[in-house]
């Protein structure tokens, strides 16, 4: 079992998120499912004006797809907000959540790391700054992926800072700083 | 209208609330269960506003369906 509890000389460094561009999908059907919503409860006015039964049918069917994507894009913005990665001066701490789907928690230890392969293909990836940062670590033959990361470069920059440095050269600050700059 | 019509509407937003309540309450579980992981006050803060405005705007849309609904049902 995993009790990934930061020790007493352990420092959080930052949070960071997945990178906007997940909502984008989720939003963008959420809108599609409010329009199909919209035409089914238009057509169920214009289609049937004096028979109720149908008419009141698809008007539920209307309100159910309307609810049914109110609930998909909200579970998707509570994974969004909610999976996060917390760098520490030690370890790198991915939290992973979807409502009764996924309570994912793991890390990885910095001082372990072997090689950091940053990933940002595609003319979306390169204007928005954003990418795939594989980590391959001494101890485990896969490596670990985290996805949709935002300002990659700067990502990888400082989990190989946090790799070199010993904990007292660390300047949480400056790190910081360096990070969002 | 028939009568069973308001009445399944009612039931689909009975079920939709419970659903929510769901959500939000094994969300309450996760955060509650990572903020004793990183206690420092970045994390919670970043971690706990941002939260309370989905579950916010979240409540707030799913009731909103309510007055919808039976008003377009009534037209």
């Amino acid at each position: 079992m995993i009790h990934p509890k930061l020790d007493n000389d352990e420092k959080m460094v930052l949070a960071l998120q997945d990178h906007w561009v997940t909502m984008v999908m989720p939003t963008f059907l959420f809108v599609i499912g409010l329009a199909l919503a919209t035409v089914v409860a238009l057509a169920a006015f214009t289609l049937f004006p004096n028979d109720m039964t149908t008419r009141g049918v698809l008007l539920l069917i209307s309100f159910g797809i309307g609810m049914l994507f109110t609930h998909w894009m909200f579970i998707y913005a509570f994974e969004h907000e909610i999976s996060a990665w917390i760098i520490t001066t030690k370890r790198v701490i991915s939290f992973n959540f979807l409502p009764y789907v996924k309570h994912d928690v793991s890390f990885i230890i910095i001082k372990e790391l072997h090689e950091i392969e940053k990933r940002k293909r595609g003319l979306v990836k390169n204007i928005l700054n954003y990418g795939d940062v594989e980590v391959n670590l001494a101890a485990t033959p896969t490596p670990v992926v985290f996805n949709y990361v935002p300002r990659t470069s700067a990502f990888c920059n400082l989990l190989e800072t946090l790799h070199k440095k010993s904990d007292a050269e660390i300047d949480i600050e400056e790190l910081k700083e360096h990070y969002f700059r | 209208m028939p009568l069973w019509i308001p009445i399944v509407a009612a039931v689909m937003h009975l079920i939709s609330i419970l659903w929510l309540w769901l959500v939000i309450r094994d969300t309450r579980k996760f955060v509650d269960g990572q903020l004793w992981v990183v206690s420092d006050a970045n994390a919670k803060l970043i971690q706990t506003s941002g939260l309370m405005w989905i579950k916010r705007l979240y409540t707030i849309s799913i009731f909103l369906w309510i007055p919808i609904s039976f008003i377009i049902l009534y037209l």
